[in-house]
């Protein structure tokens, strides 16, 4: 089964049933049927985009227990990459951690949902972003 | 608290580990049991362990301006 990055745009929009990219978002999971792997900052930023609604927070946060998401933790190496990486403006903590997670874990796919796109991408961390080929 | 019901043989294992390995029996049931879920739920997706839940609530606002992957504006 497939690993793949996600932040939190992807998961907001799974959850908020109202998100223009809602069902997108369902068909990626469901056709891909690939493993997601996202860091604590992500999973922070979600809930807060997400607090429209306490249960909607409860439910993202349940799949997450059951391991819909592989959320992992960050230590002092990915730290000083995101350090690195808040250099450059602008600052995206939850983007960051994905960069570094990524370089630890190797995982270089990210789901990017988009107007254009909802598939993974192999993640450049100098700023690009090209279609992943397996 | 969950109570099961072993097979003779089976408890008869147990305790032979209990004695040989100095591990409870709670210790040894509690290990098989995490090995079990880790490799069966490592091989559900995470769209089957979130079917049930994707969408049921709604924020009634169809937010464009949310970014692609990172932070919505």
């Amino acid at each position: 089964m497939k690993s793949v990055l996600v932040g939190p745009r992807p998961l907001v929009a799974l959850f908020d049933g109202s998100d223009s990219r809602h069902a997108q978002a369902v068909d990626f999971l469901k056709t891909s049927g690939c493993r997601l792997v996202s860091t604590w900052p992500v999973v922070t930023d979600a809930c807060n985009q997400l607090s429209f609604s306490h249960e909607a927070v409860h439910d993202f946060l349940s799949w997450c227990e059951r391991g819909g998401v592989r959320i992992l933790d960050l230590g002092a190496r990915e730290i000083e990459r995101i350090i690195e990486l808040g250099r450059s403006e602008p600052f995206d903590l939850s983007m960051a951690s994905l960069a570094a997670i990524s370089e630890t874990v190797g995982v270089k796919e990210l789901w990017v949902l988009g107007k254009e796109s909802n598939q993974a991408m192999e993640l450049d961390f100098d700023g690009a972003l090209s279609p992943y080929q397996a | 608290m969950l109570t099961i019901r072993l097979p003779e043989d089976i408890e008869m294992q147990l305790d032979f580990l209990r004695v040989v390995e100095h591990k409870s029996k709670t210790d040894v049931i509690q290990a098989a049991i995490t090995e079990y879920l880790e490799r069966h739920m490592s091989s559900v997706s995470a769209f089957e362990l979130g079917k049930d839940l994707f969408g049921r609530f709604a924020s009634s606002s169809s937010l464009q301006n949310r970014s692609t992957f990172g932070r919505g504006m």
